[in-house]
């Protein structure tokens, strides 16, 4: 029999605080003691995290799949780049701007998601993706692509104490990756345990009766794919502020797959699913890269180099077939065996009295025993 | 209270309905038979805005219903369960139901996103949700979700989620389909029992003739879409027409 903890109880928010304690210790010994390159791994998996946590919103929570999430990725980054380099803007600014045009963007793109379901909406987001690299390259001359936010253009502020040396630099971009991430994550957390976000998985679970419990479909499927957007150009901002150089291939439909793959590895539809899902797939891609043989017998290109995507994807495919609610729906079902966490019973006192004839004897207790 | 006046309603060649008329009044518990594919549901779905109306007219307390928007009837105070559950199978029972409150609550994405003064709401919601489930017999399930429950259960959890929207006009499709004999006594007690305490109107589309004749103030007969007789439930049950329609195409 695994222990209960009562929701909410002492204990409960014990094992609460002890978990944030012990992820912020965790993240700020990586912040002292890390070397550079591997604060960049962390980043970069942060960056990946946080587009899969956008996607997670949408197409976990909401149901609406998109393959489209690298374009909004690539116009923050882009919007960033150009904006600090050529109008001298501040970096935060440009952030800002970013996510508001992210969220434009999304806003039209969930507009014909309206009347698309299923495979018809992953289509036409593919579609997005799939154009926008030529639109990038179209569009942004030499200068352009190459223009971050590197060196001078998002500095370190003296209050945190780091100059802009290398080592220094990494653990700034390494924090800044680590804010976003956790911000990202409290908003689709906060969404999804407010009455929004109940409308937003009952409008996946059933459509019809949500409508006819009041929820407004066109308002709610839209806003929701403009926040995922925004939250999707987060990550995009984070890789501007990374990489030296950006082109019209940092940002293609491959991004938007890595998102789908950490999001269904670590678990859809769970809050720290493309969490988990994001470290392990780039830790595992970056173990596979350099470690992975080259099979020349397969055939096509991937005879070429190492298999290192060729198997990832197949693991995370095996993996979905196995745990279908990723490794946080695993982790989820073994801890269970240890402990359960019992809802915070329903309140016994009775609004209205007339309308209760027959109590029932049930208590909350005997209730989550069944379970 | 509602009036429904001459509606139709086509899909391509089939006639679903074909110039409907009737009017429910205040309090009342109208019953609406007929044979399988009459056109009850498709009524059901013209009042709560799913389907269009080919043609016709309904008001609601004077309101031009087919005016509102599908997400906009709730708040007019109409609510409904469906024949075939619609029910939001990966929430619990008490997710389900404070669900059916969207229209009552406040708060958008805003407020979501900061969760800023959204507590007292939520727990009040929680606590009556918990009530509207124990009225059911379904508060020992509360934190169960909802796939894989017994369709009888599912069928009063519809009726919970329904009576969440505090609605003044409640439309209820086939509730007794799927309950034992035990089981639809106990539910027209419930219905008669949740129209005087939350002050309904109804309307009942069931096969279940004892049921529908046992507690309607009014019946509506249909067959092919068109109304065959309106009244009390006596006289509709000794109908000629009524007769031959349940004797010629169902038994
Ligand atoms: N969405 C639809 N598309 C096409 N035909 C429909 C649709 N909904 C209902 N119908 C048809 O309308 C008729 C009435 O159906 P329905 O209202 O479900 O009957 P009832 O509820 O009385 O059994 C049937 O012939 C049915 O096939
Ligand atoms: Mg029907």
């Amino acid at each position: 029999m695994p222990t209960a903890i009562k929701e909410s109880s002492p204990p409960h928010w014990l094992a609460r605080i002890l978990a944030v304690a012990v992820l912020a210790a965790l993240a700020l010994y990586i912040a002292s003691s890390a070397k550079p390159s591997t604060l960049g791994n962390i980043t970069e998996a942060c960056t990946l995290a946080v587009a899969a946590v956008a996607l997670n919103l949408l197409l976990g929570f909401n149901g609406q799949i998109s393959i489209g999430h690298s374009t909004f990725a690539g116009l923050a980054a882009f919007t960033a780049g150009y904006s600090v380099n050529f109008w001298r803007w501040n970096p935060y600014v440009s952030l800002a701007v970013g996510l508001v045009l992210c969220f434009v963007l999304g806003l039209a793109l969930g507009l014909p998601a309206l009347r698309l379901k299923g495979p018809y909406l992953a289509l036409v987001t593919l579609a997005v993706a799939f154009v926008w690299p030529t639109i990038a390259a179209k569009f942004l001359d030499k200068k352009v692509k190459a223009s971050t936010l590197k060196g001078t253009k998002l500095q370190p502020p003296t209050w945190t104490g780091l100059t802009n040396s290398r080592p220094d630099r990494a653990v700034f971009l390494y924090w800044l990756a680590v804010v976003i991430l956790v911000l990202a994550y409290v908003i689709v957390r906060n969404l999804r345990k407010s009455r929004i976000g109940r409308a937003l998985v009952a409008v996946r679970d059933n459509e019809t009766a949500a409508a006819v419990m009041g929820v407004n479909l066109k308002f709610t499927k839209t806003v929701t794919f403009g926040i995922s957007a925004a939250i999707a150009g987060a990550s995009g901002w984070l890789t501007a502020a990374r990489l030296d150089r950006l082109d019209e291939n940092s940002f293609t439909i491959l991004n938007s797959i890595k998102y789908l793959l950490a999001l269904f590895l670590g678990g859809a539809a769970t809050l720290a699913g493309p969490i988990v899902g994001a470290f392990v797939y780039y830790f595992v891609d970056d173990y596979l890269k350099t470690h992975a043989p080259t099979w020349h017998w397969l055939p096509g290109p991937i005879s070429k180099g190492p298999v290192a995507s060729f198997l990832l994807g197949t693991i995370v495919i095996i993996f979905v077939f196995i745990a279908p609610f990723g490794l946080v729906g695993f982790i989820k079902d073994q801890v269970r065996r240890v402990f359960v966490v019992t809802p915070r019973p329903l309140k016994q006192a009775v609004a209205s009295p007339e309308l209760i004839e027959h109590t029932s004897d049930a208590t909350a207790a005997e209730s989550s025993a069944q379970d | 209270m509602l009036d429904v006046q001459d509606v139709s309603v086509r899909f391509g060649g089939i006639v679903a309905l074909d110039g409907l008329s009737f009017t429910i009044d205040e309090g009342q518990i109208c019953g609406l038979i007929g044979p399988n594919g009459a056109g009850k549901t498709t009524m059901f779905n013209v009042i709560s805005r799913i389907y269009d109306a080919t043609s016709g007219r309904v008001s609601f307390h004077g309101k031009d219903l087919l005016a509102a928007q599908a997400h906009g009837i709730a708040r007019l105070g109409i609510a409904r369960t469906f024949q075939n559950l619609a029910l939001f199978p990966t929430m619990t029972l008490l997710e389900n139901v404070m669900v059916g409150a969207h229209s009552q609550g406040r708060g958008g994405f805003m407020k979501s996103t900061f969760r800023i003064g959204t507590a007292k709401a939520e727990r009040d919601l929680r606590d009556e949700a918990g009530d509207l489930l124990r009225s059911l017999q379904l508060d020992h399930l509360a934190f169960r979700p909802a796939s894989g429950l017994p369709f009888g259960t599912l069928k009063r959890l519809e009726i919970a989620r329904a009576l969440a929207a505090r609605p003044t006009f409640l439309l209820m499709d086939e509730p007794a389909s799927g309950l034992t004999h035990g089981e639809v006594d106990e539910l027209s007690e419930t219905i008669r029992r949740v129209r005087d305490d939350f002050k309904l109107s109804v309307m009942l589309v069931e096969h279940h003739m004892a049921m529908v004749m046992g507690i309607s103030d009014k019946v509506v007969a249909m067959e092919f879409g068109r109304k065959i007789a309106e009244g009390r439930p006596a006289e509709v049950q000794n109908n000629e027409r009524v007769i031959a329609a349940y004797l010629g195409t169902s038994a």
